[in-house]
């Protein structure tokens, strides 16, 4: 379900924005979300969040992320209230559970677990975006720039993925063809059957990995320094949102070295609205992509400038 | 310079590693400029190491030990930069599925550019160029998952073509497409030879492109056994009758005609020419049809009603379908790609559970019956079976199934695998046996069941013309024995020896259904090449024995050969 | 002038580099594990890539993870029992701690093109390929290990990769960072580990031996290339 989803927004602007602007946009949206805790910061980036995502079409994608992610968001805010005892608020304590030692739990610390559960939200609502707007072969293609081999050997695999699971099936039938039913047979019996099937299935794959290498071989493969071609073109809107998203993580790196952004939970809350003036030159950089997609989808003036 | 032949065989003797016969023994070989040279033999003849050997990847891929050289003007292969080759040498194997190395269609042609380090705009030009020249810009951002087989073999060979080599090396290319995908690969290849490439191409089955060589070469056991003009190749294959010309080349030769023709067209032309006017002198039996026994006593065996098939896509696959098949029926199923043969196969074995409708094998429902049971009455070969292997022995292989048949007719699974020649294997590794042997294991692990049905699903595919001639008489075999036969094919000329009773399948229907005189006889593209070549002259002839056994040409005494 | 990919991604490295050591006294534990983390993906890949390997040594990797990763797939539903961490170490074990960690990583990011991306990614990354990596020594220090043995690493790394796997979840969104938050966290995954570490037993036992023969085989065949000339 989630692989399918690079397709179903074909037309916006996020998926033909060039991957590595898009790249970089997800990396400032990431960075920015651990580098501040303060709650305001916080809300305001899962806003950005949203409106990308809004603006991405994938909206539907993100609320599957949602419930998946119940778990350990849950866990995240049960627990940062349950070992903290900096909070100056209490509003129960007592219980002697072993291990944490007398349980006081405090309002600022229901607080912070909330204000975490949010940014553990914000990072996979990035995650979203990013796994439903650029295609695994564009990443690769980023990456291959660096570290060939690896990013070689994931390309490869995302081709085979698709194949080995058709050999599967393909098995399946031939055993069923020969006979045997699953369900009619002993545990032990069932277990042989499949130790068998996933034997044939991984020989015969090794057996492709051979035909591969030799393709690969008498393509030249390994014959010595290689170039490689550029596919997709930087477009003006690319490098607005690249720039956006450069000053983004270059403003909140100084921000955060010079103590601006900063807030104190413990032992009691800070007052909130401080520091939204560097907040306010972030959403700035940040909400570029989110405008110029607006203009992408509404307006064929600048969708022809983008 | 001038005079070197482009390529330089001499006494080349090659051993896989840890293989004590060899896979070519002491070749010599010479391959000029130009040329289209086709390469043909039995499986395991040495006809893929030979290519691979004039690619530079034997030795240097496979290892192994060798004897002798193979020049490239005038340079030996193994003191070539392993960059050079592949500028100069391209390679196409058989299954382009396991040549594909990239996601989209782009990034596969430029990878081997990319390997040469080419430079962004010299890359950029090539691809264009390739592209454009193949067809394929439409489909340049496509994934290459979503090609169909041609399209896949077509952007490999585009990708080798975009390092412009000056010989293009073609192992069996079209072994695993379809008749319509095949020719034009193979017209794709004549055309490039037209324009200058040299051509070295290596194919099992010679029907489709045998007019298009200039020389053939013929291996066997590793060794180069003749070598000639597709004339001198025709009558020498006629004398040692072995299979594996085209039909027509096949008739004419065997009735020693003065000049043989290659195609069709030749043919009719040579037929007008020495009979003119008078078709009925060399006609000497009425025009009736045969093979019109009438059967109808005998059980039904197979029984579908009104099937309905969709795939969870929403695709129809098949459309009510109703048939009904006869004890010791052998029944071709023709028809194009996605046309819903194999659905309509896989709902026959309770494989897919049909929408709509019944099947009703001997009067059970498969779906509804036990794995086991299922087996017992109906043994399916799908596509490939040589892909997947349970045991580590042969023996073991084919036990799986015959164990669990209840039915065993012991003389029968005796004679099969007499038949399939395969009793001395019985203690090797499956996995380990060549390609040829493989797929009559694969073939005889179903076929021992002795099932009353039996479904076939493109059993001629990437096989030889001997395996293809022993599968056929196997299977008129046990049709005498009652068993029925139920075939998919694309090779024409198979259904038109061996099976009685045609269907023609087209988008999830049947389109057709008769015997294989009213449905290949009357057919344009669905027809046999000696239908073809009598259309007008004589009708009911499907085959070359059928041919030979009906017309008698005026000219026997003449001789061509040499 | 062609600005290209590559020098983009290069100059933002060197921002984040430099950021980072700008703000190292303030930073958030959270930035900075994952920081060290890809830091430590970058220096393995980087060495793989310095190596030369072959073609068939590649396509065989590719082809393994392959299998590790779709193998995860179907078990996605029972929570921590999967084939791919065993399949791994056999990998290392066989084809050598680099096989292993390059099967291990890429295996990680190949069936979260399935399962989703996420900021677990990277230490998926890293716990799977520092399996197979471990994998690949523990057969070159005991070049004699047996199948007990082998079951043990199993297990143990059952364990482990879950450690791995919680230490981002407690050092970005915990606080504070003491042994008792330490251990809420690794209390809260416990279960899930047993039953990664259970199932990592249970598939080495059914598939262990099997496994070895077919692996070793491919092992042999990638390392003959002696080339005789009569």
């Amino acid at each position: 379900m989630i692989k399918k989803g690079p397709d179903t927004c074909k037309g916006c602007y996020f998926r033909n924005m060039h991957p590595a602007a898009a790249l970089v946009y997800y990396m400032s949206l990431f960075l920015v979300a651990l580098l501040f805790s303060h709650p305001l910061y916080l809300t305001a980036i899962l806003a950005v969040t949203i409106l990308a995502i809004i603006s991405a079409r994938v909206l539907k994608f993100w609320k599957i992320y949602l419930k998946f992610s119940l778990f350990m968001t849950l866990m995240i805010v049960l627990i940062n209230p349950l070992v903290s005892r900096a909070g100056s608020t209490v509003l129960w304590s007592g219980a002697q559970i072993p291990l944490l030692d007398g349980l006081i739990i405090s309002l600022e610390a229901v607080y912070f677990g909330l204000a975490m559960g949010m940014r553990l939200l914000i990072v996979l609502s990035i995650f979203c975006l990013y796994n439903n707007t650029i295609h695994p072969d564009q990443t690769l293609y980023l990456f291959s720039k660096f570290t060939y081999k690896p990013a070689l050997i994931i390309s490869l695999g995302t081709r085979l993925i698709p194949r080995m699971k058709r050999d599967f099936e393909n098995i399946q039938d031939l055993i069923k063809i020969r006979g045997f039913d699953y369900t009619s047979l002993g545990f032990k019996e069932k277990l042989a059957l499949f130790r068998q099937s996933v034997n044939a299935l991984i020989y015969n794959s090794l057996e492709g990995a051979w035909q591969i290498a030799e393709a690969m071989h008498s393509r030249a493969f390994g014959s010595g320094p290689r170039s490689q071609y550029g596919r997709w073109l930087l477009r003006p809107g690319d490098l607005i949102c690249l720039a956006g998203s450069c000053a983004v993580i270059a403003v909140s790196f100084i921000g955060k070295a010079v103590g601006a952004g900063s807030y104190e939970y413990y032992p009691k809350m800070e007052y909130i609205f401080g520091g939204s003036r560097l907040l306010a030159l972030i959403l700035t950089g940040l909400l570029i992509p989110v405008l110029t997609s607006w203009g992408w989808d509404h307006c064929r003036f600048l969708r022809s400038r983008i | 310079m001038g005079s070197l032949p482009l390529f330089e065989i001499q006494d080349l003797t090659y051993y896989y590693p840890d293989k004590q016969a060899p896979a070519l023994e002491k070749i010599n070989l010479k391959v000029e400029e130009g040329e289209f040279i086709l390469v043909t033999g039995r499986s395991g003849s040495g006809k893929s190491s030979l290519a691979r050997s004039l690619a530079g990847l034997i030795p240097d891929f496979y290892g192994g030990k060798i004897g002798g050289k193979v020049l490239f003007k005038g340079i030996d292969l193994r003191s070539m930069d392993r960059r050079e080759i592949p500028r100069n040498i391209g390679i196409v194997f058989q299954d382009p599925e396991k040549q594909l190395v990239m996601n989209s269609v782009e990034a596969e042609v430029v990878f081997g550019l990319e390997n040469i380090g080419l430079n962004h705009w010299e890359m950029a030009r090539r691809l264009a160029e390739v592209l454009g020249f193949l067809n394929l810009s439409e489909i340049k951002d496509n994934f290459t998952s979503s090609l169909s087989g041609g399209q896949k073999q077509k952007v490999v060979i585009a990708s080798v073509l975009a390092m412009r080599p000056e010989a293009l090396i073609l192992d069996e290319p079209t072994s695993q497409l379809d008749p319509s995908n095949a020719d034009e690969i193979l017209k794709l290849i004549k055309g490039l030879n037209e324009e200058g490439m040299t051509v070295f191409l290596v194919e099992q089955r010679l029907e489709r492109c045998f007019s298009y060589a200039d020389r053939i070469v013929v291996l066997d056991r590793g060794r180069l056994i003749k070598s000639g003009t597709p004339r001198e190749i025709a009558c020498w294959e006629s004398d040692n009758n072995i299979n594996n010309i085209p039909p027509v080349a096949k008739f004419f030769s065997i009735c020693k005609a003065p000049l043989i023709p290659l195609d069709i067209k030749e043919g009719r032309f040579f037929l007008k020419k020495y009979l003119p006017g008078q078709s009925s002198s060399f006609v000497c039996e009425a025009d009736e049809l045969p093979g019109k026994q009438t059967n109808n006593n005998q059980d039904v065996v197979l029984e579908l009603k009104d099937l309905w098939f969709s795939y969870p896509d929403g695709k129809a696959a098949l459309q009510g379908i109703n048939l009904t098949v006869k004890k010791g029926e052998i029944v071709a199923v023709l028809g194009e790609n996605a046309a819903g043969k194999t659905t309509l196969l896989k709902t026959m074995a309770g494989l897919l559970k049909p929408g709509r409708g019944s099947v009703k094998v001997l009067g059970n429902n498969p779906n509804k019956c036990k794995a086991k049971d299922v087996a017992d009455m109906i043994g399916y070969v799908p596509q490939n079976t040589d892909d997947y292997f349970f045991y580590e022995t042969v023996e073991q292989e084919i036990g799986l199934s015959n164990n669990i048949s209840r039915v065993v007719n012991d003389k029968l699974v005796n004679q099969t695998i007499d038949d399939l020649g395969i009793k001395e294997l019985f203690q090797y590794n499956p996995r380990e046996l060549s390609a040829g042997e493989r797929v009559r294991v694969a073939l005889a692990s179903v076929l021992a069941g002795c099932p009353a049905l039996l479904l076939l699903d493109e059993p001629t595919r990437g096989i030889d013309y001997n395996l293809k001639n022993d599968l056929g008489r196997l299977l008129l075999r046990y049709s005498e024995n009652g068993t029925t036969v139920l075939i998919i094919t694309n090779d024409i000329e198979f259904a038109a020896e061996y099976a009685r009773r045609v269907i023609l399948m087209f988008d999830g229907r049947i389109a057709g259904d008769g015997t294989k005189y009213e449905i290949l006889g009357e057919s344009i593209f669905f027809s046999p090449q000696m239908s073809r070549l009598f259309r007008g002259f004589k009708k009911n002839i499907l085959t070359v024995r059928e041919a030979l056994e009906q017309i008698k040409f005026p000219f026997v005494q003449v001789k061509s050969c040499e | 002038m062609r600005i290209t990919a590559k020098s983009i991604v290069l100059t933002i490295t060197v921002i984040i580099i430099v950021g980072a050591i700008l703000v190292l006294s303030k930073q958030d534990w959270g930035l900075l594990s994952l920081e060290i983390i890809f830091i430590a993906l970058g220096l393995f890949y980087w060495i793989c890539e310095k190596k030369s390997l072959s073609v068939k040594y590649l396509s065989v990797i590719a082809v393994l993870s392959s299998i590790a990763a779709v193998s995860r797939v179907p078990f996605a539903i029972i929570p921590g029992a999967q084939p791919t961490t065993f399949l791994i170490i056999s990998t290392g074990l066989i084809f050598g701690p680099q096989a292993g960690f390059l099967a291990g990583s890429t295996a990680a990011v190949l069936s979260n093109f399935f399962l989703g991306q996420g900021p677990w990614t990277p230490w998926q990354m890293f716990a799977w390929g520092m399996a197979g990596s471990t994998a690949g020594l523990l057969k070159i220090i005991y070049p004699k290990i047996g199948l007990k043995g082998i079951l043990i690493f199993n297990l143990l790394w059952g364990y482990l990769f879950g450690w791995i796997m919680n230490f981002w979840s407690w050092t970005a969104f915990i606080s504070p960072l003491n042994l008792k938050s330490f251990l809420a966290v690794y209390a809260a995954s416990f279960c899930f580990d047993t039953f990664h570490a259970l199932g990592n037993a249970a598939f080495c036992l059914i598939f262990n031996t099997s496994l070895t023969k077919i692996l070793m085989r491919f092992q042999r065949k990638l390392e003959i290339s002696e080339i005789i000339i009569e």
